[in-house]
């Protein structure tokens, strides 16, 4: 049964998979541009990490859209059915939503290994001047828990209710609202900044996308 | 057509006419005239930016024997900066930073209620309007460290061209520091990463001031330096195709050795000082620029203001706090990892448990 959920889900979101892969491969060869191995100062240097670190920005983002697309495209079909598949099957729905989410996580292999291959090329391709270094794998290790993260979530969300993402985006509205309100009546209470700390700080969940996102570093 | 020749003829003539102020002699009255008008604008300027100070009503602040001047509509915004900035260079300067009271210093806020006040001190200090009271402060301690520096000898300034203020970016940018010394192209500073401290010497500036061009570079460094110089004929013209280590350095010896690139940027001596005030404890400045230690060298002398047996063992603690401030690079903790994988199973085991199909 999971070959065959497998099948559907890579039916509906191949194309944008295909999309996703193609800018994960580009992505490294992209962030790399700017290495030459020339005698290069201090301010040299700095300008091409600070360029590699820019285009770094890009993976957390584009593991978070990867994520994103592939949850929702896990689940569309079956919202837009009414279930009437799922319940056909002589499964429960533990076992069904264990289902797709496991072919979830296989498809968002695909792009893992373009962000790798990418690495691997723009660091093979690349020169580096003397003290750098090119870490392809890790950041492709990275980039897969950071995807893996972010696919969980949006799963989570996209298999909930409309009630329950409603919730989830009804606290997060209300929280946003709440601290520009504090702001604007110059309180010192900040509400927001607590709450991000607990979700970009070790152990918080997001805390795989925080850091230096470098191919190429010291 | 003869009014027209007699145009052309006339215009030659006056072309040909040695035209206004071309002799020397007139040229040097113009110039005289030109000095005595400058200087009397000048005075006029002087007397016109005094009286323009006159009209304003200026208060003092005092804060230990630091004196700041400011228009009395900002004094309640600088007061608090200045006593900031004044613990702060007693902290680092000790008592060497009464020397800021040997100066005034003025503040002016742009859009301040008296206008702009006309300063003739290069200890004025202009700021956006309304600035938060961490940058006056900080400004106000740049040019306390500006005044302080004046009076240092001239072995300590010629060692360390840039100005430490305290409170500036020489301990908090350590990582950067790393990264130069990883990245570092010059081979002293690559030696200095893996351990060698002769090579830190060199690096940065503590040792081989006699002979710098020897000194601090090897002879691929003098080479690839002297390849940036641009296309230039004689020595350095030589070095560039390739000619032999001499003329690569009578090509740096045409540079003042003062004005030589270090090995390692200003910052890491800055760093380097830094970590000696601070390992130096209460009075190390103090110890740094007294006349026993001017005595020394460079090395002894910061040496003696951290209280350590040699230069060595400053070095190598140097060494080891810029190692220790390495940049976190892309790789993934143990921990960060684990906690990632959790978090995937939990939010998974959350979607298993939807109540979608109750």
């Amino acid at each position: 049964m999971f070959r065959q959920l497998l099948y559907t889900q890579w039916k509906w979101s191949r194309l944008v998979l295909l999309i996703i892969c193609l800018a994960s491969f580009a992505l490294p060869l992209l962030s790399v541009q700017g290495v030459r191995p020339d005698d290069l100062g201090r301010f040299d240097i700095e300008q091409m990490l600070a360029g590699i670190q820019t285009w770094g920005l890009l993976y957390p983002i584009l593991a978070a859209a990867a994520a994103l697309i592939l949850a929702m495209t896990t689940w569309g079909p079956d919202h837009r059915g009414k279930h009437i598949y799922a319940l056909s099957l002589p499964i429960p729905r533990w076992h069904y939503a264990l289902l797709r989410f496991g072919a979830g996580c296989v498809l968002l292999a695909a792009p893992v290994v373009a962000v790798w291959l990418g690495a691997l090329v723009a660091s093979a391709a690349t020169r580096l001047p003397a003290g750098l270094e090119a870490y392809p794998t890790i950041l492709a290790m990275r980039f897969a828990l950071a995807a893996l993260v972010a696919y969980a979530a949006f799963f989570a969300i996209s298999a909930g209710t409309n009630r329950t993402a409603g919730i989830v985006l009804g606290v997060i509205g209300g929280l946003v609202v709440v601290q520009m309100i504090l702001l604007v009546a110059d309180t010192n209470i900040n509400l927001v900044g607590p709450f991000m700390l607990q979700l970009f700080v070790w152990p918080g969940p997001l805390e795989i996308f925080t850091g230096r996102w470098m191919l190429i570093d010291v | 057509m003869s009014r027209r020749l007699l145009c052309t003829a006339l215009w030659l003539a006056a072309c040909a006419a040695p035209a206004a102020a071309q002799t020397r002699a007139e040229l040097s009255q113009r110039i005289a005239r030109l000095t005595t008008a400058f200087a009397r604008a000048e005075t006029a300027r002087l007397r016109a930016d005094s009286a323009a100070r006159a009209r304003v009503t200026f208060d003092t602040i005092r804060a230990g024997p630091m004196r700041v001047l400011a228009a009395r509509s900002i004094v309640r915004a600088v007061a608090p900066a200045v006593d900031s900035a004044w613990r702060a260079l007693e902290a680092t300067f000790g008592l060497s930073a009464r020397i800021v009271g040997q100066e005034t210093i003025a503040v002016q806020f742009w859009g301040q209620a008296e206008g702009n006040i006309p300063f003739d001190s290069p200890n004025t200090i202009n700021l956006p309007a309304a600035p938060p009271t961490e940058l006056v402060t900080r400004y106000v301690i740049q040019q306390g460290s500006r005044i302080v520096r004046q009076t240092e000898d001239t072995q300590l300034t010629s060692w360390l061209s840039p100005q430490f203020a305290p409170g500036g970016p020489a301990l908090d940018r350590l990582d950067v520091v790393y990264v130069e010394l990883a990245t570092s192209p010059r081979s002293k500073a690559r030696s200095c990463f893996v351990g060698d401290l002769v090579a830190c010497r060199a690096a940065l500036g503590l040792a081989g001031r006699e002979d710098p061009v020897r000194a601090w570079y090897d002879a691929a460094d003098r080479r690839a330096i002297v390849r940036r110089f641009g296309r230039l004929g004689g020595d350095v013209g030589r070095c560039q195709r390739d000619g032999p280590d001499e003329a690569c350095e009578a090509a740096l010896r045409l540079i003042p050795p003062e004005q030589l690139p270090r090995p390692l940027s200003p910052a890491a001596q800055l760093s380097l000082l830094q970590i000696v005030l601070d390992a130096g404890g209460p009075g190390a400045y103090d110890r740094l620029r007294s006349s026993a230690a001017a005595k020394h060298s460079i090395e002894e002398r910061l040496a003696l203001t951290a209280r350590v047996a040699s230069g060595d063992s400053l070095l190598s603690a140097w060494r080891a706090k810029v190692h220790a401030a390495r940049p976190h690079t892309v790789e993934v903790s143990a921990g960060s990892a684990w906690a990632a994988v959790l978090w995937g199973v939990v939010l998974g085991f959350l979607a298993l448990r939807s109540t979608r199909w109750r």
